[in-house]
């Protein structure tokens, strides 16, 4: 073949492995798994890394640099890390209630008569851990153990884990269907908060998780024996160590917020004089064949959330520096275009940048979780279409730079304002490593558009 | 099955259309499977639940969404690249002929994926999607002379190593061929 040939044959071939991809998307594994070049022992590979990141936990430099790898950089993960494991932030210490100093017993309220259910059944244990509300969150912590924390990681594809982290125990059930948790917290007169759970990464999981990582080779294909390999070492895991998961429920204002059929209260009416809210956790189990069967029914306690400690966090006020820009020059964007007609498919725009207006409409806050509630206005020529429009406000993102070295790409929260502009709301209570908060002084943004960045276009803030 | 085939048609209908939308947007070579494996992932587990209506366009809103989850909490890592010379660098003789077996296919993509990534772009946009050069372009937010620079100065690099290859093999075939004849002397 001539060169132009065997080009286009090595790109088309490797660029993916379509059959991996299938199979990947296909399979009752839900998660990618590596192939692995050596299986050693499951009880051996284990003890030894445990072995090694025990010795690696006693060391000051080891401890502080494994420690740094799990920073807390939310709500989220400062409740999903053990207190001995996180830098601690006495402000959200004070509002958070820690629920294991009055544990209450687990009440197994039904468990499916199937050998694998009955095993996780009869040796359930759980935790419920702390408790905290930050004005817009409930979380809360709860510690599976053993094989109890096996279904739980079925939800660990959440946003909140590590984008590259390989989850240990994502895995199907031995009859090969999908196990599904869920989480509700009730109220003392039945009205549930359906809770959205997700597993917390731990140290444990951590050095687990790059265990296989390392081991991880993105060229080879997986197959069916490997994947059998791969559930029972983490099978092996979880009976070792079990699994953390944090459960959340948006609130928003409990003032405002109503049941569904409404009883006439709002979830304000249930907090009582100190300003906390008592709240039953009930944990079950399904898998979804025809129609969602459940395997497991656990009632796990009682916890108690602080639902007004959040009123006395203190907030900083931001100042604005440069706060319009304007972007130059010709821009190519692309986007599915469902919203305006149905029938096509992804199209391109070419429009031209001159006139292009990005605007803070409101500075925002930043408290000890983050920043917050930072606007801004997009507006465009008046000679764009409304497509061009939509697809451009679509396609916008913008790099925030905090201070000198971080810098967190943000993307959507946008309204549509009606005149053609859209705000794009940015909250960003996720992302910044919250033992550095207290110490933001400036937060750049520079707007970015198809991975092109604008970086003489910067609206640039600062943090009184 | 029957869903495992239109899951397949949906895939065969969707995936270049899907790779020429991500690979601008990516930031390393590395990502694009894990992207790729994620959104049809999420596509057929949505599929096996409660059905999707159009698929076509809602992997492209998956796709929207799980790139944004993917990169939200990755910081950005600055990438120095020497600056591309003004002149075309010298690719040297096309080569003629060319015989890939597996072993060669994966040594020349790992080089074009050690590639510079606006270099890695270009080319399998080009080569792999059929992209031309213009749109390649206005793809990356770069000129069609860099994206012209980029691909020849990926072409070069593997010249090179077609030409190391193809001696190797004239090298080795001729200690055979003289082998042979000791052999029969």
């Amino acid at each position: 073949m001539n060169e132009q040939e065997a080009y286009q044959t090595v790109v088309k071939n490797q660029i993916i492995n379509d059959d991996d991809v299938k199979r990947y998307a296909k399979a009752a594994v839900p998660e990618r798994k590596p192939a692995l070049r050596v299986l050693k022992p499951v009880t051996i590979a284990l003890a030894a890394l445990l072995l090694v990141f025990g010795a690696a936990m006693t060391i000051p430099a080891a401890r502080a640099e494994v420690l740094g790898w799990f920073a807390p950089s939310s709500a989220r993960d400062y409740i999903g890390t053990d207190p001995k494991d996180r830098e601690p932030v006495p402000e959200i210490d004070g509002m958070v209630v820690d629920a294991s100093q009055n544990q209450t017993e687990i009440k197994l309220n039904y468990v499916a008569d199937e050998p694998y259910w009955r095993e996780i059944g009869e040796n359930f244990s759980a935790t419920l851990g702390e408790t905290f509300f930050d004005g817009r969150d409930i979380y809360l912590r709860i510690d599976f153990e053993g094989l109890s924390g096996y279904p739980v990681f079925e939800n660990a594809w959440c946003p909140s884990l590590p984008a590259d982290a390989l989850l240990p125990a994502l895995l199907a059930a031995e009859d090969g269907t999908e196990p599904e948790s869920h989480l509700v917290l009730t109220l003392p007169d039945g009205k549930e908060l359906p809770a959205w759970m997700a597993a917390a990464e731990r140290p444990v999981d951590g050095a687990f998780i790059r265990s296989f990582r390392e081991r991880f080779d993105p060229h080879r294909s997986y197959d069916e024996e490997t994947a059998a390999a791969w559930r029972e070492e983490s099978l092996a895991h979880c009976r070792a160590n079990g699994a953390r998961a944090v459960a959340d429920v948006h609130i928003d204002r409990p003032d405002e917020y109503r049941f569904y059929p409404d009883n006439g209260r709002t979830l304000g009416d249930y907090i009582d004089e100190n300003g906390y809210l008592t709240l039953y956790v009930r944990y079950w189990v399904s898998v979804d064949r025809a129609e969602p069967e459940t395997k497991l029914d656990v009632d796990l306690g009682t916890v108690k959330v602080n639902m007004t400690g959040y009123r006395d966090m203190k907030t900083r006020s931001v100042a604005v520096e440069n706060g319009t820009i304007e972007l130059f020059g010709d821009a190519e964007i692309s986007d599915w275009l469902f919203d305006l007609d149905p029938s096509r498919g992804v199209r391109s725009c070419s429009v031209d940048l001159n006139g292009v207006k990005l605007q803070v409409a409101t500075p925002g806050t930043v408290d000890i979780l983050g920043v917050h509630d930072l606007q801004i206005l997009v507006t465009t020529p008046d000679g764009w279409s409304e497509e061009q429009k939509r697809v451009f406000a679509r396609n916008l993102l913008f790099d925030v730079k905090i201070d000198d070295d971080l810098t967190i790409t943000y993307g959507g929260g946008l309204t549509d304002n009606g005149d053609g502009s859209y705000t794009m709301c940015i909250d960003l209570g996720d992302g910044i490593p919250l033992n550095r908060i207290a110490t933001i002084e400036t937060v750049t943004l520079t707007p970015v558009l198809h991975l092109t960045s604008f970086p003489e276009s910067a609206i640039v803030l600062k943090v009184n | 099955m029957e869903q495992y085939e239109t899951f397949n048609r949906i895939y065969d209908a969707t995936r270049d259309a899907l790779l020429r939308w991500l690979l601008p947007r990516i930031r390393s070579s590395a990502d694009i499977e894990d992207l790729m494996q994620e959104i049809y992932r999420k596509l057929y587990r949505k599929m096996r639940k409660s059905g999707v209506r159009e698929p076509e366009k809602y992997v492209f809103g998956i796709a929207k969404k799980e790139l944004a989850r993917f990169y939200r909490r990755r910081a950005v890592v600055q990438i120095c690249e020497a600056p591309l010379s003004e002149q075309l660098p010298d690719e040297g003789c096309e080569p003629e002929d060319i015989v890939l077996d597996r072993e060669s296919e994966r040594e020349i993509w790992d080089l074009i994926r050690s590639e510079p990534l606006p270099s890695y772009q270009a080319f399998a946009l080009y080569y792999g999607l059929s992209v031309p050069t213009n749109e390649i372009a206005q793809a990356l937010g770069i000129s069609e002379d860099a994206v012209r620079k980029r691909l020849s100065r990926t072409r070069a690099r593997l010249r090179r190593y077609l030409e190391e290859r193809q001696a190797e093999e004239q090298k080795g075939a001729f200690h055979e061929r003289t082998g042979s004849i000791s052999n029969r002397g």
